[in-house]
């Protein structure tokens, strides 16, 4: 009897202990940050997945360093100076900085970053919307260079904060093998690249020699963690569970569903910031019956409650968004809540007036041999899908009615330039509101971004005008202008704000969401507690 | 020959001593009654929105909760009984169709025919179905008759091999060699002599292969290539509940539990019809 408990005890021990193997043991200072999706590439002048920002910010540094109150300030570059019609810029490097292969960051070396970028050979998918009308790049000294533009370009100051063109990536690397490149990038940042292998992680060590830190850093020199690694867990719910076991200690994407589960666990804390750019929006087809009829378009504004969105798609973690094109840490951003409250009878009243009537007893109305049914197309996420069924229940009580098509993001594009879809699901993060143009011009529709397939002759004045106006305030005017007359025209459904929730365990500490585009942390302070 | 002159009512006679086969018809019967019934049964609308009741444990009220969006579980797995079933009967009867069509051809004309048909079987057999399946909805598009199409597609292979050798051996019985030798057209001859002869296996694979459909069929919406929300499908109904596995245990439950029982209840009653089908248990 007594060998017997000897034994069950040996076996659980035993179990326990397999376990413990099981689980993952952390080195000293090392943060494993779970990813849900694997970056593309870190050649940051040809790709465009945001993703790639998520590692890339802590492999490379901007020239200027952009605060949430829209002001620049200094990083690797002491300073930049624009003339007043913002055709030049003349930057002036900070020394002594030099990328992880031991080469300087000189005004060579911009030159080369900004002449790569517009050289079509590099096709370049989203840096290139950063350098507008580029002319050339003229050194003046070792430290100083002048960006030259046949038009004016504001946006440039963006451009400079942004990772994509403003951070400069090692020339030296590029020539002696551009392909490597985009698996192995060489950058100037607090972390230089060690390794990745395909669909399982990514790892980062610290820059011995950094010395430039952001200007919000909180210490000097070498980045504080030993190690960090990126670990890609697709699945929601995977990733929540690797982060409360211990297998990871710091998670970003939280499923909304999941936020109230991690609030109460007493291990793990949250770190939730809303995301500029568009929010989740969906573009509404104005070529497509029966969206081409303003009618409907304003009818479906009515018809929607982004409260309500918020609450049934997200479980009230991502925030009704209140604006139309553009969120609310977006500068120039306008709160349009007031413009088309919640109001069915009204919808149905607009719906009335424009003669879309239930002619066939059907219960969906129509008008001129055209349903009153919109296709959807969207991708498949959990989320956007419940918003897109809430929707459709929301609308046939007024004689309205959603087909819901969920396609890859191939398949997707092309539906959408073709101008399949009624309504498009599109969500974009950007600070600098001149990229509208990229989403809203009428000259992208059909190859480009725009899927309104409507093209408005003021909404495209004022996103010409945006782009030259060196006037800031003027500027802010206008893009003021377009987000209200896109809602007006009912282009887009504003439904949520894009939230960025990660979570970590209580160990891990000063991970910071660059303020900015908060999907990037900075790993550069970060450290794990009692090691 | 044998199973020809059995009476009907023998093999019903066998069939009703096999309790697999009796549990699994049994099974398949409530819940066809359930499908065609459906709206009678269901307590609420499967696609009536209520975003207050959302995410309700199994209670009086909502025997299996509630989804994310307020809808009633229960109604939703009951209405998914019509789409599997469909599913699976179309898929099949796609395939079976195909499938002893080809395997006759090639098991009776022979020579070149044969060789070309059931080479490109081959290569369709090759393939493991599910992955068959993914191809043809890729080619196809996402949808949830996109995806009986595909389903029916990848079992093809089955029908036509097992018509085939039933063909080949059919064509030597007396009979046939009779039917030839007086004259009868081809046609003739393969639609009312060889055909009745070789349908027994082909039930029998039906059946089981109405279970593999159906799993095949939720697999393909489960991954987002089938039925399209809000229709309620198991599968997709599965796939959209795999985020609140430890929030809400039932919205991913029952849909499985219901896709485990129909595919079962179909392998009981395939199980059973072979046994009391097959001629070499005579």
């Amino acid at each position: 009897m007594h060998s017997r408990f000897v034994k069950v005890g040996l076996l659980f021990l035993a179990f326990v202990m397999l376990l413990g193997v099981g689980a993952t043991v952390f080195a000293q200072g090392e943060i494993v940050y779970a990813m849900n999706r694997e970056p593309d590439m870190f050649d940051l002048h040809t790709g465009s997945s945001r993703y790639d920002l998520v590692v890339a910010a802590n492999v490379f540094d901007t020239y200027l360093y952009l605060t949430e109150d829209g002001e620049y300030l200094p990083w690797l570059a002491d300073e930049v100076t624009a003339s007043d019609d913002a055709r030049v810029y003349t930057i002036k490097l900070r020394s002594g900085v030099t990328f992880h292969d031991g080469t300087p960051l000189n005004a060579e070396a911009v030159k080369f970053n900004f002449d790569r970028i517009v050289d079509p050979d590099t096709a370049s998918r989203a840096a290139i919307g950063d350098m507008g009308s580029y002319e050339q790049t003229e050194i003046v000294d070792d430290l100083t260079v002048r960006v030259h533009f046949s038009d004016p370009h504001p946006a440039f100051w963006n451009a400079l904060a942004d990772w994509r063109a403003g951070g400069p990536h090692s020339p030296a690397a590029l020539q002696a093998d551009a392909d490597g490149f985009k698996q192995a990038p060489v950058g100037t940042g607090p972390f230089k690249f060690v390794e990745w292998v395909e669909r399982d992680h990514i790892t980062i060590e610290p820059y011995e020699d950094y010395n430039w830190p952001y200007p919000r850093a909180e210490h000097e020199g070498a980045a504080r963690p030993d190690r960090v690694i990126f670990r890609i867990i697709p699945e929601d719910q995977s990733r929540v569970i690797a982060l409360t076991t211990g297998e990871v200690n710091a998670a970003m994407r939280i499923p909304p569903q999941s936020v109230g589960e991690l609030q109460s666990n007493s291990d793990v804390y949250l770190n939730s910031v809303v995301l500029p750019g568009t929010g989740v929006i969906l573009v509404v087809n104005g070529s497509k019956p029966p969206t081409n009829d303003l009618a409907v378009r304003q009818a479906l504004l009515y018809a929607t409650d982004p409260q309500a969105i918020s609450r049934v798609g997200y479980f009230n973690a991502w925030q009704a968004h209140l604006g139309s094109v553009l969120s609310a840490p977006n500068p120039s951003f306008v709160d349009l809540s007031g413009e088309f409250p919640l109001d069915l009878e009204k919808a149905a009243q607009l719906l009335d007036e424009a003669g879309w009537v239930d002619s066939n007893g059907d219960g969906i109305r129509d008008k001129d041999g055209n349903e009153a049914v919109l296709q959807y197309i969207g991708f498949p996420n959990p989320e956007t899908t419940r918003v897109i069924e809430f929707l459709q229940a929301t609308l046939r009580p007024i004689g309205m009615d959603v087909q819901i098509l969920e396609l890859d993001s191939g398949a997707i594009q092309k539906a959408r330039q073709a101008g399949d879809h009624n309504i498009a699901h599109l969500t974009w993060i950007f600070k600098e509101g001149g990229f509208l143009r990229t989403l809203f011009h009428s000259e992208n529709i059909g190859t480009g971004w725009n899927f309104t397939h409507l093209a408005d002759s003021e909404v495209d004045g004022l996103l010409e005008a945006v782009e030259t106006e060196a006037d800031l305030s003027v500027r802010g005017d206008m893009l003021e202008r377009v987000q209200r007359r896109m809602l007006e025209q009912g282009m887009v459904i504003p439904t949520v704000y894009q939230q960025q929730i990660n979570a970590y365990r209580n160990e891990v500490q000063g991970i910071k969401l660059y303020e900015v585009y908060g999907e990037a942390p900075y790993f550069y302070d970060a450290y794990v507690e009692g090691q | 020959m044998e199973q020809r002159s059995t009476p009907s009512r023998k093999v019903l006679r066998r069939f009703f001593r096999h309790r697999g086969g009796v549990l699994g018809a049994l099974l398949m019967f409530s819940l066809i009654v359930i499908a065609v019934f459906a709206p009678q049964v269901a307590p609420f609308d499967p696609l009536a929105v209520s975003p207050f009741d959302a995410l309700l444990p199994p209670s009086t009220e909502h025997w299996m909760g509630t989804d994310t969006l307020g809808r009633d579980m229960l109604s939703r797995v009951i209405f998914g009984s019509r789409i599997s079933l469909r599913l699976g009967l179309v898929s099949v009867s796609i395939a079976l169709t195909i499938g002893v069509i080809v395997g006759s051809l090639a098991g009776y004309i022979g020579g070149r025919v044969d060789d070309v048909l059931m080479r490109i079987i081959d290569v369709l057999l090759a393939f493991p179905s599910l992955i068959l399946a993914l191809l043809a909805v890729f080619a196809l598009g996402p949808g949830l008759t996109n995806a009986m199409i595909a389903v029916g597609i990848s079992a093809i292979p089955s029908y036509a091999r097992v018509t085939r050798g039933e063909v080949l051996s059919a064509k030597e019985n007396l009979y046939v060699q009779a039917a030839e030798a007086v004259g009868a057209p081809a046609l003739v001859i393969m639609f009312r002599h060889i055909l009745p002869n070789i349908i027994a296996p082909n039930i029998v694979i039906a059946a089981l292969g109405t279970g593999t459909a159906i799993l095949a069929g939720s697999a393909l919406s489960f991954l987002g290539l089938g039925a399209q929300a809000p229709t309620p499908e198991w599968g997709l109904m599965l796939a959209q509940g795999r985020g609140f596995m430890q929030l809400a245990w039932w919205l991913s439950f029952f849909p499985g539990f219901a896709i485990m029982l129909t595919v079962m209840s179909l392998n009981l009653l395939g199980d059973g019809l072979r046994d009391v089908l097959d001629p070499r248990l005579n």
